[in-house]
């Protein structure tokens, strides 16, 4: 159990590095920020300063060495566009994102369960096929469309929503639904063939020839094993879910990490990207770190090994 | 033992059952009658596929999704458990009928402790709440013979060994002390020596609770020891009922006779001549094909927080001779090394220290292209025929992959080969356009056994071939083995668990416990007389074997010489779609 986990935070760590490694090497290899930075009629002396001033006069190896013993002390360089350490600028925006990333995953996740549960307790197929139907077809629709076309409907066509923004409860409705629906989908279908594929199971039956009832057989035996696989697809997704929220916060008009990190590229301020994209990974790795821990504490196979 | 005289505890009457597939309804039980008092025992027998456990499942009214009584009645205690409601059922499941089911890995929820799952039983039936169901818990386990009880009711079951976790699942068949106990198979995934261990507590419990037992088996020796009745079943029909006795001695029907026949026991012919009378003893070095000289294995132990922990041994001083076109034995319980021995020979794990030579060449360190030759004349067989086929190749094309990995021939050559592999092994050469999915077990492991056969091995590995076999099956594929030695001279390293079976087809027979040679020797000699105490235990649990018999002074007067013809009925390709009913009752 703490060779396990040991292994996981070390692997976390190194994910880490590799991240920071990457995107140093990405921002440097995406052209030329300074050229972007200075006014078009900047001499070659102005543009030699600048490169000077930024540090990126030094070489390669130099400059990552710097960067790293930087950003272990958590300074990510000072953005190139507001004057302010990049770190704060991301800071400021991640808390925008993981709400709407956290509440819609929470949200999602639980309805998901409580209905895989019903109707594996009802035991009945045509429930079961109707709500895989619906969740299938929601799928189908790429979130941007499907929030688009919420949009349409709450706040144009019956004013009741806001459209974009985020203000108070009501502005949150839209992105949640749109982002939490998604989620539905994917872990009933998850959860769903975990049921499917225990039900013929040896200790399933086993378990029925003891005269157990239905949801006592599905809430204390199936679920606890269904969950299983299902937390370890639940960590990455979640991940990817922060990562790429980009989308839906431009259509939603998201203060958000992903957007930032959007407006960054295109402003080539690199510090932000290098922050925002660390954060990110941070975010990654954190929530895969405690999947880790969660699985070890459900799985008696994993604590023993 | 007549019921008659008593109102029957349980009374199947005319019993039906099919299970709808996707090719319309499959008949698979049909008009099953059966009588059981209070305390009685039945052994309810047949090979897989008879309909056995579907029986037993529409007892429970656990039949699979698919699968529905479509007429007769099971009266159980005078209730009709046929029309009986859910709730009704699961007021019976547990209390008044028990299940003890056949495989110990798979029959208990992996993540929950087995004391919790024994309380449950309990809890659901109002006998006991939380910690009084568990401190029941406890005695049960104690009450099944496991040691330190309250330590291990609060181990999960990866934690406890399969003839434990056996026991976990015999507790909980029996903790609310039930009328009646379906056992199913209780004993076949475990080791010869814990079978019996097993099955006498499993008896004395259910005696002294005065619980009815449905024993269902394939094993007729062993329930004709067990029960007083036995009720045979083929394909869905009941071919014979009777008290067991009289089922084992004088069987009724043509079907039970071969039944009989075709079980190994230590009274049956040998399918083998002993090594000539020139050769004594251990075999001289020319005749050696194979050899094992002070072959050790071991595995890196657990990973632990700072290093590992100490290496596992799993076969330790191993010195092994494979005289040419002959067999040799390895016997011993699951992890006593016998399958490692086999990897080894085979090449596919690498001794850790010691040598093996093949004819006359140490091979132990070969690689590449010289491995790649050495393994043209060894072939391996494994236990699985469903497992060791791929299900989405034509058997004729499993019978030339080998041919093609070693570059033999040109397709038409292969072709030939093929056709001629398909002979040896007695199956017709339009069987290699089918696919896995459309042959008999038997069937497939003929099909093994010919794609081992085409690259006209020296030495043929057989890792429990015939063990998940039925035993009519078995007896004709143990034949086979047999005539194909005799015919192509080859030799075989034969891995089994079961004795009776090693007496048959075995020229040398090496015993094996926690990695180590306990004892080896002629078989005849080794079986008239075991040295070691633990050779004997093994004979010992063998089941329908009496010292007695073993001597020969006793022999039933009903046991006859095992068919050497092949049986048509049971080799035959079994319908898919029984089989897919079938499968899904397993």
């Amino acid at each position: 159990m703490g060779r396990y986990l040991l292994s996981r935070l070390l692997g976390g760590a190194a994910t880490l590095l590799a991240v920071l490694t990457f995107v140093f090497l990405l921002v440097r290899f995406s052209g030329d920020p300074v050229r972007l930075m200075l006014p078009d009629q900047a001499t070659a002396e102005d543009v030699a300063a600048m490169r000077h001033a930024l540090g990126l006069d030094l070489s390669l190896p130099v400059q990552y060495l710097t960067f790293l013993q930087s950003a272990v002390q958590g300074d990510l360089g000072i953005s190139l566009r507001q004057g302010r350490p990049a770190l704060d600028i991301v800071l400021e925006r991640m808390p925008a994102t993981l709400e709407l990333a956290l509440i819609s995953f929470s949200i999602g996740f639980f309805i998901a369960v409580a209905l895989a549960v019903i109707s594996e307790v009802s035991g009945s197929r045509r429930l079961n096929t109707l709500i895989l139907w619906i969740a299938t077809a929601r799928q189908s629709v790429p979130p941007f469309l499907f929030g688009i076309l919420l949009v349409l409907i709450f706040s144009v066509k019956m004013n009741v929503l806001p459209a974009i923004g985020r203000n108070d409860w009501s502005s949150y409705v839209i992105p949640v639904a749109t982002i939490a629906s998604f989620e539905i989908a994917l872990y009933l279908r998850l959860i769903g063939s975990a049921f499917e594929e225990m039900r013929a199971s040896d200790w399933v039956r086993t378990a029925r020839a003891k005269g157990i009832s239905r949801p006592r057989l599905v809430l204390g035996h199936m679920l606890p094993n269904a969950l299983l696989p299902v937390i370890t697809v639940a960590g990455v997704n979640l991940g990817v879910l922060i990562g790429g929220l980009v989308v839906l916060e431009t259509v939603f008009n998201w203060p958000g990490l992903g957007r930032l990190i959007i407006d960054s590229v295109s402003q080539r301020d690199f510090p932000v990207v290098q922050a925002g994209v660390l954060m990110i990974a941070c975010a990654f790795v954190v929530i895969n770190l405690l999947v880790d821990f969660i699985y070890a504490a459900l799985d008696p196979r994993v604590r023993h090994s | 033992m007549s019921s008659a005289s008593i109102a029957p505890l349980l009374s199947i009457r005319d019993l039906h059952i099919e299970f709808d597939t996707p090719h319309g309804p499959v008949s698979a039980v049909r008009g099953i009658n059966l009588d059981l008092a209070p305390a009685q025992t039945v052994a309810v027998v047949g090979e897989s596929g008879s309909g056995k456990s579907t029986m037993a499942a529409a007892v429970n009214g656990l039949l699979a999704g698919n699968g529905r009584v479509t007429s007769g009645q099971i009266l159980f205690e005078g209730r009709d458990l046929v029309q009986a409601s859910e709730a009704e059922l699961r007021r019976i499941r547990g209390s008044g009928i028990g299940l003890v089911p056949q495989d110990p890995m798979s029959n208990l929820n992996p993540i929950q402790r087995v004391g919790t799952q024994i309380a449950e039983v309990l809890k659901v039936h109002g006998q006991a709440s939380g910690r009084a169901a568990h401190a029941r818990a406890v005695d049960l386990l104690d009450m099944v013979g496991i040691n330190d009880p309250a330590r291990r009711a609060r181990q999960y079951p990866h934690e406890l060994s399969g003839g434990m976790r056996q026991r976990v699942l015999i507790a909980i068949g029996l903790a609310c002390r039930p009328r009646l106990l379906i056992a199913d198979e209780p004993t076949s995934a475990l080791d010869v020596t814990v079978q019996k261990v097993i099955l006498d507590e499993l008896q004395s419990l259910t005696a002294e609770m005065g619980t009815a037992v449905i024993l269902i088996t394939h094993d007729l020796p062993l329930a004709s020891e067990r029960c007083d009745e036995a009720l045979v079943m083929f394909r869905g029909d009941m071919i014979e009922r009777g008290p067991a006795a009289r089922v084992m001695q004088a069987p009724q029907s043509e079907y039970t006779r071969r039944l009989i026949d075709a079980a190994p026991t230590l009274d049956a012919p040998r399918l083998v001549r002993s090594p000539t009378t020139a050769s004594p003893g251990t075999p001289g070095s020319q005749r050696v094909l194979a050899e094992l000289v002070q072959a050790r294995k071991e595995y890196p132990g657990a990973a632990r927080l700072f290093g590992r922990a100490a290496p596992f041994v799993a076969v330790e001083g191993m010195n092994l001779k494979i005289p040419r076109g002959q067999t040799v034995a390895v016997v011993g319980e699951s992890g006593s090394g016998k399958s490692t021995t086999a990897k080894m020979l085979l090449r596919t794990e690498q001794v850790t220290t010691g040598d093996i030579i093949f004819d006359g060449l140490a091979v132990t360190r070969l690689r590449r292209k010289r491995l790649h030759d050495f393994r043209r004349r060894v072939q391996p067989v494994f236990q699985n025929p469903y497992g060791s086929l791929d299900a989405r190749w034509t058997v004729g094309a499993s019978i030339e992959e080998p041919l093609c990995i070693h570059r033999i021939g040109t397709p038409a050559t292969r072709q030939r080969k093929v056709e001629e592999a398909l002979d040896a092994v007695a199956l017709p050469r339009d069987l290699a356009s089918r696919l896995p999915a459309e042959l008999s077990g038997g069937q497939r492991q003929r099909v093994a056994i010919a794609r081992a056969l085409v690259l006209d091995p020296d030495l043929v590995v057989l890792d429990e071939a015939v063990s998940a076999l039925d035993v009519i099956v078995q007896a004709q594929i143990l034949k086979l083995l047999a005539d194909l030695q005799e015919k192509l001279g080859l030799s075989y390293l034969f891995i089994s668990h079961d004795l009776a079976v090693v007496r048959q087809i075995a020229h040398h027979v090496y015993v094996m416990q926690h990695g180590r040679i306990v004892e080896h020797g002629e078989t005849e000699a080794l079986f008239a007389a075991p040295q070691q105490e633990y050779t004997r235990q093994l004979l010992a649990a063998i089941p329908g074997v009496t010292p007695l018999v073993r001597a020969g002074a006793q022999k039933a007067p009903s046991l006859r010489p095992p068919q050497t013809e092949t049986p048509a009925t049971t080799d035959v390709p079994a319908d898919p779609r029984h089989r897919s009913a079938t499968a899904r009752t397993a």
